[in-house]
């Protein structure tokens, strides 16, 4: 067994719990803080400081984060932040759009909290201040494992929220250049034509 | 910072496992069992064990053989109490979708598109779902010498010919233009250096047809699908369960019955048409399995469907997803998924050796891996629980170092985050509750035998037979939800408001046998016993 502290109040539960099932153990009915149990989809963002080591706050996911003796937790459910969803119709105009929509991309001091912080060991860092080149592609491949738990916005010291940044960027990047696939088209132009009419016929007649 | 190797008898069957590697490079087809496929289902797979299942004693599938805990929360009592009539609608929409996962957005937007007003209330955030956890992919027949006849020929053979033809061909014959859709909206998916989807292939099929984006596919669509709603003028009800369907004089649906969690007040829902896309069932334990499943994933719309009159078919059918984890604990019944046994992992019992072919169906080799555990095969650790290792350090000594962390990037987290390292050593898995086979009868355009009431996603039922494909529920979430929402928009042109009535639960106001339940569920309850 092990002594952690939610919110303020110590309970004794068994070493080999992650942070949620020790919630369920100790009688937490969880609604908010909890979704897909599996580390996707950034519901159960959680806070902690560990005995004899000041000042440091941890971060982890309480679904897949182990007890640790000492621990004093909180969840964060949810953070606000500002969202947009106006996208930019050619390249021409797509980083200019960007700083319009999240000016706060600018805003990067490189302080590298953000890294510290992500659950998921993005370089969050890296990925804004790429977006902020213009280098999107940089950052659609450096942000992609990003489930949007909000943290890093959390702790930012200039009030960005590099998983908007991110998601904005990869939509924005997708949206205007991928190419679409030749394998797909050729099929649905088959289809249309008929090419498996007769197949299809013959199968549903021996199916009665 | 892999856990202590010790000397334990399961630190001794893993040594097992890595001496007997080298031998097993050479991936050769297992030769199968001396019974066929559908023997060995009969023995070994839970839908074929009596005691877990039971007949329906009420409504529209009176006699019909469905899961325990299926029939528990059909026949039971509401949660709703019977004071709140008559109603007052705080909201009106021409059409109200219930579930915010992929289904439900698909729909939605769909029905927003069409020109509706549309309402989407969902009991947790809007896109949690089982959608988002979807690792292995999207199956769809583009390969150059695939067709749509291969991919019905295969998901008909692998659900036991027990599907729905018709659905199922528009589900094959839509795919295409669906994944087109996904791209449009800026879902990026994984692609080889000519722009062109790489492709795996699912377990009892003849050709590779999986799409993917990395092992996060599900969370990719969803985030994109989120932002495609959320640019268009349709409400967005969160945290919001449904609790009962509206039906009118003449058994019409018209509406719903919210309730707020945070203040425990009811709200109506007025609407001319409904969508139903709750998704499945997998936490209400079925046989006491444990599931791959999201938290919500309790079978809200059955309930509340059946009890307003729909049909439901195949409730005595449920996919155990082969690999669910038993070890490491911390990891209990969460998805090892298929795509690492179509990239080479290998099933492998205490012994060492391979049993099964592992690209067979998943229902052939869930069953393969309880025989094993059934007759002493198989690894048992200090909760009691059994399973057989899946190795999985054996892609790497085929397809080079790195391979998995590029490939699988969230399984590498999600184990290494628990101290497991998946390039060293193999994890124990058995059988997990992955999927509802069955559900609410649906007719081409996805109505219910409820007039205006529709249902898309795995709650609906027919179109998997008895066992699904992996990459086909992904494939199904798009083509009929693109296709439902259409058709509920239509029907709502047409359609007027209706009385808000609850007439429907008359007959479900006591269920002796299954006492002390009231449905719909909403949430699983985990909270231990002595604690509460």
């Amino acid at each position: 067994m092990v002594s952690i502290d939610i919110m303020g109040k110590t309970y004794e539960v068994p070493d080999d719990l992650t942070i949620l099932q020790a919630l369920w153990y100790v009688g937490h009915k969880t609604i908010r803080g909890v979704g897909c149990l599996g580390g996707f989809c950034g519901a159960c963002s959680t806070v902690y400081r560990l005995p004899d080591e000041g000042y440091k706050l941890h971060v982890g996911l309480a679904c897949q984060t182990n007890v640790i003796d000492g621990m004093s937790l909180a969840q964060i459910p949810f953070f606000p932040s500002k969202d947009t969803t106006i996208y930019a119709e050619t390249v021409k105009n797509e980083e200019e759009l960007l700083l319009e929509v999240y000016p706060d991309t600018q805003k990067c001091i490189s302080c590298g909290v953000c890294n510290r912080v992500c659950p998921q060991n993005l370089n969050v860092m890296g990925y804004v201040l790429k977006a902020n080149n213009g280098e999107f592609q940089t950052t659609v491949n450096w942000s992609f494992d990003c489930i949007n738990c909000g943290l890093c916005a959390m702790k930012c010291p200039a009030d960005i929220s590099p998983n908007l940044i991110a998601r904005y960027v990869r939509r924005q990047y997708a949206l205007l250049s991928l190419q679409p696939s030749r394998l797909l088209a050729t099929r649905i132009e088959e289809i249309r034509k008929g090419k498996y009419d007769d197949a299809w016929r013959e199968l549903f007649a021996d199916l009665g | 910072m892999t856990r202590g190797e010790n000397s334990s008898p399961i630190w001794d069957s893993i040594r097992r496992i890595a001496e007997t590697r080298e031998q097993r490079l050479q991936r050769q087809d297992v030769p199968l069992p001396a019974v066929d496929k559908e023997t060995m289902l009969h023995r070994y797979h839970p839908d074929y064990v009596e005691d877990y299942f039971a007949v329906l004693q009420v409504g529209p599938n009176k006699g019909a053989r469905v899961a325990k805990e299926i029939a528990a929360v059909l026949e039971s009592p509401t949660i709703l109490p019977s004071e709140l009539q008559p109603f007052t609608p705080q909201h009106k929409a021409d059409v109200l979708v219930i579930g915010g996962g992929g289904a439900g957005i698909t729909a939605a937007i769909f029905a927003h598109d069409a020109g509706a007003n549309v309402l989407l209330v969902t009991k947790l955030r809007l896109g949690d779902s089982n959608t988002i956890m979807a690792q292995g992919g999207v199956q769809v027949a583009i390969g150059a010498d695939d067709s749509p006849i291969d991919h019905f020929q295969d998901a008909f053979a692998g659900g036991g010919k027990t599907s729905d033809p018709h659905l199922l061909r528009f589900l094959v014959e839509k795919g295409p233009e669906a994944i087109v859709w996904l791209e449009k909206i800026g879902v990026i998916f994984s692609k080889d250096e000519n722009g062109e989807f790489l492709l795996r292939k699912a377990g009892g099929t003849t050709h590779p047809r999986v799409i993917f984006a990395k092992d996060y596919t599900g969370l990719e669509i969803t985030r994109n699908l989120i932002d495609e709603l959320r640019k268009r003028d349709v409400r967005v009800v969160e945290m919001m369960p449904t609790v009962e369907l509206l039906t009118d004089e003449a058994g019409r649906c018209t509406g719903a019955v919210l309730m707020d969690y945070d203040n425990g007040r009811y709200t109506a829902v007025q609407a001319k048409t409904t969508i139903l896309a709750t998704g499945g069932s997998g936490r209400l334990h079925m046989a006491g399995f444990p599931t791959s499943n999201h938290y919500g994933a309790t079978g809200d719309g059955l309930v509340m469907a059946y009890r307003a009159g729909a049909e439901v078919r195949d409730m005595d059918s449920f996919q155990y997803h082969p690999t669910g984890v038993i070890y490491p604990p911390q990891m209990y019944g969460l998805l090892v998924t298929e795509a690492i046994r179509s990239e080479g992992g290998q099933l492998v019992n205490d012994r060492g050796k391979r049993f099964v072919n592992e690209t067979e169906t998943r229902d052939f080799v869930a069953a393969s891996i309880i025989r094993e555990c059934r007759e002493g095969r198989g690894v048992t650790v200090e909760s009691g629980d059994c399973g057989v290792w899946l190795d999985i350090p054996v892609i790497e000594k085929v397809k080079g170092s790195n391979y998995l962390k590029k490939r699988f990037p969230a399984m590498f987290r999600q184990f290494q985050r628990f101290g497991w390292d998946i390039r060293k050593h193999p994890v124990l898995v058995y059988p997990t509750l992955h999927y509802q086979n069955g559900g609410l009868v649906i007719d081409g355009s996805g109505e219910t035998a409820v007039r205006n009431l529709f249902a898309v996603g795995e709650v609906a039922g027919g179109i998997h037979g008895h066992n699904r494909l992996m990459g086909n529920s992904l494939l199904e979430i798009f083509t009929f939800g693109r296709h439902v929402g259409v058709v509920a928009a239509r029907r709502a042109q047409e359609t007027p408001f209706g009385a808000l009535t609850l007439q429907h639960l008359e007959a479900f106001t006591a269920a002796p046998r299954w006492a002390g339940v009231r449905s719909p569920i909403l949430l699983p309850n985990y909270v231990r016993k002595e604690s509460a």
